[in-house]
């Protein structure tokens, strides 16, 4: 078992405990300390002044309200906190107090009753003082509002003041007096000059206070406007943009040359202005001029137009080779020197050195990006034309004396990425297939003609029979 | 017509100056503000703060002075103080009418002096009448957007004005009349007519026609 602990300790907190609420038939909880502190003091000072006490005994309980409303007023008044009298022997007028936590009836007395039943009182008290001396605390100090000499009943409580509640202690009307007065007397005594001397003093001390603020403000104030007018910038000013006297703006440096450049400058905008004006001018005669064609030949100019802007979009771009790839040069990041010689570059017509044919490939090698080849989902869907499967257009092809043929010098189709034996059959010439049949002619009508020609190459020995 | 920062409810962002200095002017205080100003321009530095210029213009607007006020500002005050004149053709350009605005303003295109122009990171110079040229043809100045004014030809075909007379026009026709006869000689135009005449007079006709 640890040592018991005092019980006034049984916080461990710094804080000061409150005082416990009065709750009436329950005994008052005992302050050790204040016991120990207090009623050796208190037994000293207050011996005589209990006889008194007893004497003005608290009255019956149902009286207290009415008083209450009366004595509060007054109590306010008497109520200080710190030991400001002595025992004062002033004609003891009823000041019950119900300031103090711990309101107990039998403390309470009416002003108007000043000593009433002493005798009943003395027995309560007794009891009540018999039964705890620590109570002697608040009792004693509410028995003290009764008037009589309030001693130095709260000097126990002053003596630890910054653990304890201070609880303002009455003090008898009559008695706060001699403590003004001995005040009053205190500083009488002393000369009057001194005090206001002493008044003075402290007047000219904040006068002078006030009078170094002002210079202050003021010398600050000063000190702006002169820093703002010696041409510095505002404090909202970044510090970082240039001054202005980076540019000179005075005039009358070279008048000359100044005045050759204004007439430069007016010249150029004279120019403007006349160039705008022709400009505009054009545009409405050619409005006019067109407004006068017919339909046709608005559309023919049109389509004039357009063609050579197709013409100047497609000449610098060469043919791709077949299957290449497209590399463009990217739109960002492009130093000077180096972007001027890569624009006049030929990309699209750009080949790698062992570029190979793709045509020589065969069809399932035929592909732009050769890092494809091999894997999986590949579509060839390259042109509509592979997918086609009609023949369509077919005889517009075969018509003599058509365009279609001579467009593209007498190619008719792109040949090059088709497989061998779907290469037309009658450019011998070309290279095509060297065989070739073909059956009876005369069956014009046949629906299906397969041509088929070979050239047949054959040696044959005869032997010769005779000598 | 915005002016970013000017415009804007709060008023701290139009700085010191507006705050300081712009406080109940009149026309004749402002006069004494303006005579000041050491440059001109919109909206400067990364948070768009605006001129002292630009706040004076504000002011201005905010005031209304009479047309005489204004008028005074740029013939006689400008003559001695450039950026009062700069100021006055700014608020000319944002309030008056077109035919006022050209008549106003093309007398100052003869004023050649030297003007300090604040932009966005730097100071850069530039000319008076450089200045109201930009006033005249652009559709922005000073961080604001100017109002559209109609071309001068559309008011010279409106008979509202006359077509400009520069004192450098004659100087104008003489050289192009220089660059006409060189033609003449090269005989670069390649177009030969029939009844002989060169193509000189006829292209120097049209332009006097223009």
């Amino acid at each position: 078992m640890p040592p018991p602990i005092p019980a006034h300790q049984k916080r461990f907190t710094a804080n000061p405990t409150r005082p416990a609420r009065y709750r009436p038939g329950k005994a008052v909880p005992e302050d050790e300390s204040d016991e120990n502190l207090e009623d050796e003091e208190e037994e000293e000072v207050s011996q005589p002044v209990q006889p008194q006490r007893r004497l003005q005994a608290p009255p019956a309980g149902p009286t207290r309200p009415q008083a209450e409303d009366e004595e509060e007023e007054d109590d306010e008044e008497g109520f200080v906190t710190e030991d400001e009298d002595d025992a004062d022997g002033g004609a003891p007028l009823p000041k019950p107090a119900a300031k103090p936590v711990a309101q107990t009836a039998r403390t309470l007395q009416p002003s108007a009753q000043t000593s009433a039943t002493p005798v009943i009182p003395e027995q309560k008290q007794d009891g009540h003082e018999d039964e705890d001396e620590s109570a002697g605390s608040e009792e004693e100090e509410e028995e003290s509002e009764e008037g009589s000499e309030e001693e130095g009943s709260t000097s126990e409580e002053d003596e630890a003041p910054q653990r304890r509640f201070q609880r303002p202690t009455f003090i008898k009307k009559t008695e706060r007096k001699p403590t003004s007065a001995s005040n009053a007397d205190v500083s009488e005594s002393a000369t009057p000059a001194p005090e206001i001397a002493s008044s003075h003093h402290n007047e000219d001390i904040a006068a002078r206070r006030l009078r170094e603020a002002e210079s202050l403000i003021k010398t600050t104030i000063e000190k702006d406007t002169a820093a703002r007018l010696a041409g510095r910038k505002d404090w909202d000013d970044d510090d970082d943009l240039p001054p202005e006297a980076l540019v000179d703006d005075t005039d009358g440096l070279d008048p000359e040359a100044e005045h050759s450049a204004w007439r430069l400058r007016e010249l150029h905008r004279l120019k403007r202005d006349r160039e705008a004006m022709i400009a505009r001018e054009k545009e409405l005669e050619e409005i006019e001029r067109r407004r006068n064609l017919t339909v046709e030949e608005r559309e023919a100019e049109d389509k004039e137009y357009i063609a050579k802007q197709k013409e100047e979009r497609e000449e610098g771009r060469a043919k791709s080779a077949y299957l290449s790839k497209y590399h463009h040069k990217g739109a960002f990041f492009m130093d000077d020197e180096e972007s001027a010689r890569l624009a006049k570059r030929d990309l699209i017509g750009a080949k790698f050195a062992d570029d190979v044919d793709k045509s020589t490939l065969p069809e399932y090698m035929r592909i732009r990006d050769m890092t494809k080849l091999g894997k999986k989902g590949r579509t060839r869907y390259t042109d509509l034309k592979g997918q086609d499967t009609g023949r369509f257009g077919d005889e517009v092809k075969r018509w003599r004396g058509s365009g279609y043929n001579d467009r593209n010098d007498g190619q008719r189709d792109d040949i090059r990425g088709v497989d061998d034996r779907f290469l037309p059959d009658n450019d011998r010439e070309r290279g095509g297939p060297q065989i070739t049949f073909t059956f009876a002619a005369e069956t014009e009508k046949a629906l299906f003609q397969l041509k088929v020609s070979i050239k047949v190459e054959v040696e044959v020995e005869i032997p010769s029979t005779q000598v | 017509m915005s002016h970013r920062a000017d415009a804007s409810n709060s008023l701290d962002d139009r700085g010191l100056y507006w705050k300081e200095s712009c406080f109940g002017l009149n026309a004749a205080t402002l006069l004494d503000r303006a005579v000041e100003l050491t440059y001109f321009g919109g909206t400067y530095g990364v948070a768009m703060k605006p001129t002292p210029f630009l706040c004076l213009a504000f002011k201005l607007l905010t005031l209304v002075p009479d047309q005489e006020i204004i008028l005074e500002y740029l013939n006689n005050a400008g003559d001695e103080f450039k950026y009062v004149r700069a100021l006055a053709a700014f608020y000319v350009r944002l309030t008056f009418d077109p035919d006022e605005i050209y008549k106003t303003l093309e007398p100052l295109l003869l004023d050649s002096r030297k003007l300090r122009r604040r932009r966005k990171e730097e100071y850069t110079l530039t000319y008076m009448d450089e200045f109201v040229d930009e006033l005249l043809t652009k559709e922005r100045a000073c961080g604001t957007s100017l109002w559209q004014l109609s071309a001068r030809s559309v008011l010279e075909d409106l008979d509202r004005l006359e077509p400009r007379e520069s004192p450098l026009q004659a100087e104008l026709d003489a050289m192009d009349d220089a660059d006409q006869e060189m033609q003449d000689v090269d005989g670069r135009d390649g177009s030969a007519s029939e009844n002989g005449r060169s193509p000189s007079v006829r292209s120097r006709s049209d332009s006097d026609e223009g």
